[in-house]
């Protein structure tokens, strides 16, 4: 990222390549809609090419690239507060890429899984994801939440227990 | 309390999820790995390339903009200082060097000598012309200055016995837009009929038609200020001998009161440069003694 900031253009399409699907199916998975997932990702990279000058190397890139997405994927959340939390019970919204396939493979445990992973609340599924899909440690989905580490151990605790209860009847 | 919120969280689960382990976080890689479609790699990675390059339509049209502004506004103040004597007067005051305080020499050059004309005494010489042309009863009242000022001279010395003293009399009671004139221009002016500075005073009265043109007290006081700036004293009291007759009246500026015909003071303080101060400086001995 430093090498970007002061110029190199490689440096950029280096990193682009490295984060760029870990990035996009949090943002499909956090935003659970394709188009919105699409509109965050280049958000997130916009804000890195506007911010390159400012960009200080005080953690590793993936948790500042995270940190971004998080924040641009809670204040979409915030305007959609009607949608989220998702009532108990109710189906959660499928991505539409799977649609097809969430009727035909609703048995699997793999969709299964998505299913119950984005009826979770917003906090559990993001630090879910963060872990999944960043690779970020306890301490980095911390900063990148700006919560506590203990916060996003409970929140991590939390979805795991949702997420084997949904799929208890295979997971005994 | 036995609802699955108040169910202890397994931290057995945590310990295996956070090492990438375990039926969830093997369930959830299974469901698949969707990458990011071709289009938004293409925007992203335009998006990066144009953010490094400046724009370059903002280059393309950012000089011919910065011209033109500033074309505008040249043409705007220029329009401005000639459709306004006094604007054109401070500019004169401000950027053309006073004659006699320039290095400009005291006799005409040699009539085969090429006449030193600079780019900026041009300019100031198309300048005065134009504003000459557009402002010609300011001009008018100009000449009835100078005429008055010649008329107040006692005896002045004809050009011909001290070529020296008659440019410096014509440069105190010209016109601003004439003083800044350039040399070679002065020749010609000088083998062309006589300008008003020039010529004999004129039996300028009241009821004469160059009565029409009285010059305003701010101009007279604008005269006898220049004559003041240019050390010429005796001339700016001539200057305020002649102003008393159209204007008994006017109450002059206070650092010009000195020129007042039965003034005490004859020169400002400000003038006298190197004169002593008053012994309020320095404690004084007196104030020792009883």
């Amino acid at each position: 990222m430093l090498s970007y900031a002061s110029g190199n253009l490689g440096a950029f399409e280096t990193l682009y390549r490295r984060h760029k699907d870990p990035l996009y199916r949090y943002c499909l998975r956090g935003a659970r809609s394709e188009a919105i997932a699409a509109e965050l990702f280049q958000e997130c990279w916009s804000a890195v090419v506007r911010t390159r000058a400012q960009y200080r190397p005080t953690a590793r890139f993936a948790t500042w690239l995270y940190r971004i997405a998080h924040n641009k994927l809670v204040d979409h959340w915030r305007t959609q507060l009607t949608a989220e939390p998702l009532a108990p019970g109710q189906e959660p919204a499928a991505l539409e890429s799977q649609q097809p396939e969430w009727q035909a493979e609703s048995a699997s445990t793999a969709v299964r899984l998505l299913q119950a992973l984005a009826a979770l609340p917003l906090e559990q599924r993001a630090a879910f994801l963060l872990k999944e899909e960043g690779g970020l440690s306890l301490e980095e989905i911390a900063e990148a939440t700006s919560v506590g580490r203990e916060t996003v151990k409970s929140r991590l605790r939390y979805a795991l227990v949702k997420l084997r209860e949904e799929l208890s009847d295979v997971w005994p | 309390m036995s609802g699955p919120e108040s169910r202890k969280p397994d931290d057995a689960l945590l310990e295996e999820f956070l090492s990438g382990q375990g039926k969830v976080a093997d369930s959830y890689r299974a469901a698949g790995q969707p990458q990011a479609p071709a289009q938004l790699d293409e925007t992203v990675l335009k998006m990066a390339r144009d953010a490094q390059s400046p724009a370059p339509g903002r280059r393309r049209w950012s000089l011919p903009l910065a011209a033109a502004a500033t074309l505008l506004l040249s043409l705007g103040l220029l329009t401005r200082i000639q459709d306004d004597p006094e604007a054109m007067d401070a500019v004169f005051e401000m950027t053309a060097p006073s004659p006699a305080a320039s290095d400009a020499p005291a006799s005409p050059p040699p009539a085969g000598e090429p006449a030193p004309v600079t780019a900026e005494r041009e300019a100031a010489r198309e300048l005065a012309k134009g504003r000459q042309r557009a402002v010609e009863p300011a001009a008018k009242r100009q000449q009835a200055i100078v005429a008055m000022t010649d008329r107040e001279a006692p005896r002045r010395a004809p050009a011909a016995e001290s070529p020296r003293a008659a440019p410096a009399a014509k440069e105190a009671t010209a016109p601003a837009e004439e003083r800044v004139t350039a040399p070679a221009e002065e020749q010609e002016e000088e083998s062309s009929p006589p300008s008003p500075a020039a010529a004999p005073p004129a039996p300028l009265t009241r009821s004469a038609p160059a009565a029409d043109a009285r010059a305003t007290p701010d101009e007279w006081l604008g005269q006898i200020r220049v004559l003041l700036d240019d050390g010429k004293t005796d001339q700016a009291r001539q200057l305020v001998h002649a102003f008393r007759r159209d204007y008994p009246d006017h109450v002059l500026p206070e650092d010009m009161r000195f020129l007042e015909p039965g003034a005490a003071n004859p020169e400002p303080a400000q003038e006298s440069e190197v004169a002593p101060e008053p012994d309020v400086a320095e404690p004084s001995s007196s104030s020792d003694g009883p």
